[in-house]
């Protein structure tokens, strides 16, 4: 899934004439801009709208992320449809449901009602916002109800949202607000977020301080990992047959798994069968960082051509990061590797290896990659977890449990 | 009084027994009537003449030739003292005179490399050095690597190793011959040979080591030192057969060449700022072995998570040392901010 302002222009045809007027509509679109203080340039572009009496402009956070991980560096402008323009001041934002809330500074009363809740499945929902510059634009289409294989709601809408629409509104025919446009993954398959997400934002009613910006970030990624995690040690994992062994695979809804070989491969010197689980969920923090991303899989290798030395030498303990990040966000991976015991079982090793990095700006939150591999000469079992912004117990419970369940 | 003259011209020695007495002086030189007769165009017809005085001490003329003489590499011109057994030069010869009662050197022992060279430079050696070549090279191929033993690898690694033993003995025995006037290529292949051997039995045993003992210390230690002791051993073998060099004087040119990859090795990360040695990926550079030469300790899983908590409060110094390093105001900010994150949190 991309965010819609990374997302390659597409053209857009609405496909089912609005039954209802929306022209009234248009003049209540913002473009959403963050311009770099010193070379004046925009850096990101979204969409926005007013929701309150008072001036209140919900976007997106990842349209204004710029300015919240380098508040000195970037501001904040809105280009009504009119031309108008003017600074907006970031009050509050929402990094998990991707919602940013801002203050027009001179408002007009007119502004867009928030609807009771978002569309059922098989209802039309109409996207508002401002592709590129190219002026704004109404798409419209059925909701699909929410996405499944996510933790968090996300509407799945059938219609093409594109890139700077991002931020803007959705409606229901009688113009009431049912979400914020957020993602496209192609043709015709988007996600807003739910409208009930943009009220629970607007109800703290808070002005988040730019100092406090990273020490908010790092509070809501707690916040929302805490029963992310805790529900998935709570849960019995429901055990699922893997080549003969018992083992697990899609835990939760968020959760969705694929299986592959290399059958196809004429010169493979291993044959090798895996499946691959992950969430569908990671948080967008800023153009060079995401996290919240879990993923597990199990592969089994057998020589093909091999010979016994050539076989295990070839296992390489490699892992890399889900999630991505730099050298200004995270340290290197540092690793611990040990041997496990192995009951009744004398002619085969269990190497199991931890790799943590720390996040630099988000204190007391790492990145883990845990692999465990167990050798018996003739067939290589790997197990491998891994997980993404999560405090270090919440890690070692969740690596214990894995091994637990995997061995 | 009776003595030698030993001519050397071309690498071809003449002896000739001599008297001399204060009575009677030598005539050297190219024409007839000389004592000793050189057959060389650059001495003049009557060019050296060696005379004897009365208290026995032995004076040495040049007698105006066209290209003079020279003394313990010093020309000298009219008349010399001279000691027995000191060469003079004269045109494109030596001449030296000894004294038939003054008794030879010691005779010299055998050194090692006349010793090594009389037992390994036979044919059946050279046999069995190559077949412990090619066997080290099978080990390598098929139990030091990770990959199929095909037919292309095989070959390929044989003409390979083949070409770089060549090289390596005529290059060595190039040497030999400037430094120690002996070319000793069949010793040089030979060592060449059980090099190869015994590095790559060697190098199994280690990795069989490295596998079990499974620490970063023991992976430096032993792939540094395996390395460093190899190329000594070989390096000193090689300053044997090709130098004339004194043991000390060995040892050391040899530990210099054994150290220099290991320095590099500790060295070379230390050159690479952090941020350039950041990656997403988690390196661990352990060998995997099959699970017969496993003999490692275990421990328990617990144990595992247990020994991954000190991976936490690690990576919490470095995070630290990073903001202290940056020692600016601003950075000071962030410690105040994070320590508000961290107890905000729990």
């Amino acid at each position: 899934m991309s965010l819609l302002f990374f997302f390659h222009i597409q053209f857009v045809f609405a496909q089912d004439a609005a039954t209802v007027d929306f022209s009234d509509a248009y003049d209540r679109i913002y473009q959403i801009r963050v311009v770099s203080q010193d070379a004046g340039g925009k850096s990101a572009i979204g969409s926005g709208f007013q929701v309150t009496v008072d001036g209140l402009i919900v976007t997106n956070y990842h349209v204004v992320s710029d300015f919240v991980t380098s508040p000195e560096q970037y501001k904040i402008e809105y280009v009504s449809v009119h031309g108008d323009t003017g600074h907006l001041e970031l009050l509050d934002f929402d990094i998990i449901n991707d919602l940013a809330v801002l203050q027009h500074p001179e408002p007009t009363s007119d502004h867009f009602p928030l609807a009771g809740q978002t569309l059922d499945r098989g209802q039309v929902a109409y996207a508002l916002g401002n592709p590129g510059d190219w002026g704004i634009v109404l798409v419209s289409g059925p909701t699909n109800g929410l996405v499944e294989h996510r933790y968090d709601d996300r509407v799945l809408f059938s219609g093409s949202l594109n890139s700077g629409m991002s931020g803007g509104p959705s409606l229901n025919s009688n113009g009431e607000i049912i979400g914020v446009n957020v993602a496209t993954a192609g043709s015709q398959l988007s996600f807003l977020v739910p409208v009930g997400k943009v009220k629970n934002l607007l109800s703290r009613q808070r002005k988040v301080s730019s100092e406090t910006f990273e020490a908010e970030i790092t509070k809501q990624v707690v916040a929302w990992q805490q029963p992310r995690i805790q529900e998935l040690l709570d849960a019995d994992w429901k055990s699922e047959q893997f080549l003969g062994r018992k083992l697990f695979g899609e835990i939760r809804k968020d959760f969705q798994c694929w299986g592959d070989t290399n059958e196809e491969n004429q010169e493979r010197t291993t044959e090798v069968v895996r499946k691959s689980c992950r969430t569908g969920d990671e948080i967008y923090i800023g153009s060079d960082i995401n996290a919240g991303q879990i993923r597990f899989s199990f592969s089994s290798s057998k020589p093909v051509k091999l010979n016994d030395m050539q076989f295990s030498r070839g296992q390489s303990l490699y892992m890399g990061a889900d999630n991505r990040s730099n050298y200004e966000h995270s340290t290197n991976y540092v690793c611990e590797t040990d041997f496990i015991d192995m009951q009744n079982d004398a002619i085969s090793y269990h190497r199991v290896v931890t790799c943590i990095r720390a996040y630099k700006k988000m204190g007391g939150l790492y990145d883990s990659l845990l692999m465990s591999m167990r050798n018996t000469g003739k067939e290589v079992f790997k197990a491998h977890l891994s997980l993404s912004a999560l405090k270090k117990d919440q890690i070692q419970e969740m690596n214990e449990r894995f091994l637990e369940k995997s061995l | 009084m009776s003595f030698i003259v030993v001519i050397e011209k071309n690498g071809q020695q003449q002896l000739h027994n001599v008297s001399l007495s204060p009575s009677k002086s030598l005539l050297i030189g190219r024409a007839w009537h000389n004592d000793v007769i050189l057959n060389d165009e650059y001495i003049d017809a009557s060019h050296l003449q060696l005379s004897m005085n009365e208290d026995g001490s032995i004076m040495v003329s040049d007698m105006g030739s066209l290209n003079g003489s020279r003394l313990v590499k010093r020309t000298f011109v009219g008349e010399s003292p001279y000691t027995p057994g000191l060469p003079i030069m004269i045109g494109d010869s030596l001449v030296t005179l000894y004294d038939t009662n003054d008794a030879v050197s010691p005779t010299k022992k055998l050194d090692s490399v006349h010793i090594a060279s009389r037992i390994f430079g036979s044919f059946s050696w050279v046999l069995a050095a190559t077949l412990a070549a090619a066997a080290g090279l099978i080990i390598s191929v098929y139990y030091a690597s990770s990959v199929e033993a095909t037919s292309e690898v095989l070959t390929d690694q044989f003409l390979g190793l083949s070409i770089m033993a060549t090289v390596w003995c005529l290059l060595a025995s190039f040497v030999g011959k400037l430094f120690r006037h002996k070319t000793h290529l069949k010793l040089h292949w030979v060592l060449v040979c059980f090099a190869t051997f015994l590095f790559a039995v060697g190098g199994q045993l280690v990795d069989v080591l490295r596998f079990n003992l499974d620490s970063d210390v023991s992976e430096a230690v032993l792939v540094n030192g395996f390395y460093a002791a190899a190329i000594l051993l070989f390096a000193y073998a090689t300053f044997s057969l090709s130098t004339q060099l004194g043991v000390a004087k060995k040892l050391i040119g040899a530990s210099v060449f054994a150290v220099m990859p290991v320095v590099f090795n500790l060295v070379t990360p230390l050159l690479v700022e952090e941020h350039v040695r950041w990656t997403r990926a988690a390196t661990v550079e352990r060998l995997n072995l099959p699970p017969s030469l496993f003999v490692g300790t275990t421990i328990t899983l617990q144990g595992h998570i247990q020994n991954s908590e000190s991976l936490f409060a690690e990576l919490n110094e470095m995070v630290e040392a990073e903001k202290l390093d940056s020692g600016s105001l601003e950075n000071l900010n962030d410690d105040i901010d994070s320590d508000v994150q961290i107890s905000g949190m729990d």
